[in-house]
């Protein structure tokens, strides 16, 4: 399975949230949210990092593997005390294994609303073609 | 003190990290691809005048979010709409729909909110009556 392949989650950074909500330099990490799509022309992958602006996204590609991070402002009110915490707004970080015919010289991305949307073209040899049979 | 959902959100939130790891997040705290009753997490902070309620919705539209108060409840719904790049043309809608029960009545006229980046804040006032009071102390 295709997902299956890409992802390979840092699963040790995965935190475990303690229902303390605070001290935001001191999180680890947290791995986004993705769907992984597969169309003809590209791999899509589709990750929640509320919060991360275009400014704090940071894709970076190796041979193998692509890694995904992003950066938020802490979620802290001076002057309040926090009464509950369901979340921590730590900083996002997730690493998937590339397949080889992933195009990396011409991957793309872009933020709306905090979901980050990355574009992996394939290379054109393996792009999905109909062959067109002719008769005769 | 404090009721309903707040004792067992860190049970939810330790399986939705269990689900995840597993690649199958059908309890969702972020809202791909099933949203619930229990979405959007929420942090609640408080001082003598307000209370701030933080959530994370990405890829929710601010013109979608509806925000109710009524005493001490508060109610909020929203959508987010997905396109998915394998068919482009069926955009899916998940909705979210949550009620929380605040530690005290709030001025439900003196509400604001704001979304940026799929980051939801909520500020409401607290009206006098439910103001902390300092009772001074006499030595007599």
């Amino acid at each position: 399975m295709l997902s299956k392949a890409l992802a390979k989650t840092n699963e040790h950074k995965m935190m475990k949230p303690s229902g303390d909500g605070g001290d935001h330099a001191q999180q680890p990490p947290r791995a986004p949210a993705v769907a992984i799509f597969n169309t003809d022309q590209a791999i899509v992958v589709v990750a929640d990092m509320p919060g991360v602006t275009q400014e704090h996204v940071e894709i970076t590609t190796d041979s193998e593997t692509l890694t995904l991070k992003g950066t938020v402002a802490p979620d802290t009110h001076k002057g309040f005390r926090l009464l509950h915490s369901e979340y921590k707004a730590a900083n996002f970080e997730r690493s998937f294994t590339i397949p080889t015919d992933i195009d990396t010289q011409h991957v793309e991305a872009s933020v709306k609303n905090g979901v980050v949307t990355l574009t992996l073209p394939k290379n054109k040899a393996v792009q999905f073609r109909r062959i067109k049979v002719t008769s005769g | 003190m404090y009721t309903n959902n707040w004792g067992y959100s860190s049970l939810l939130n330790d399986v939705a990290s269990i689900l995840d790891q597993i690649g199958r997040s059908s309890v969702s705290r972020s809202g791909v691809p099933f949203l619930g009753n229990s979405t959007p997490a929420l942090n609640i902070w408080e001082n003598d005048d307000a209370l701030v309620l933080t959530g994370e919705i990405p890829g929710v539209d601010a013109e979608s979010i509806d925000i109710s108060v009524m005493g001490d409840t508060l109610t909020l719904t929203g959508k987010r709409q997905f396109s998915s790049p394998q068919d482009k043309e069926t955009p899916t809608t998940m909705e979210f729909n949550r009620s929380i029960q605040l530690p005290y009545r709030v001025d439900a006229d003196r509400t604001e909110a704001r979304t940026r980046d799929g980051v939801l804040t909520i500020v409401l006032k607290r009206p006098d009556s439910e103001k902390p009071r300092k009772i001074s102390v006499k030595d007599s």
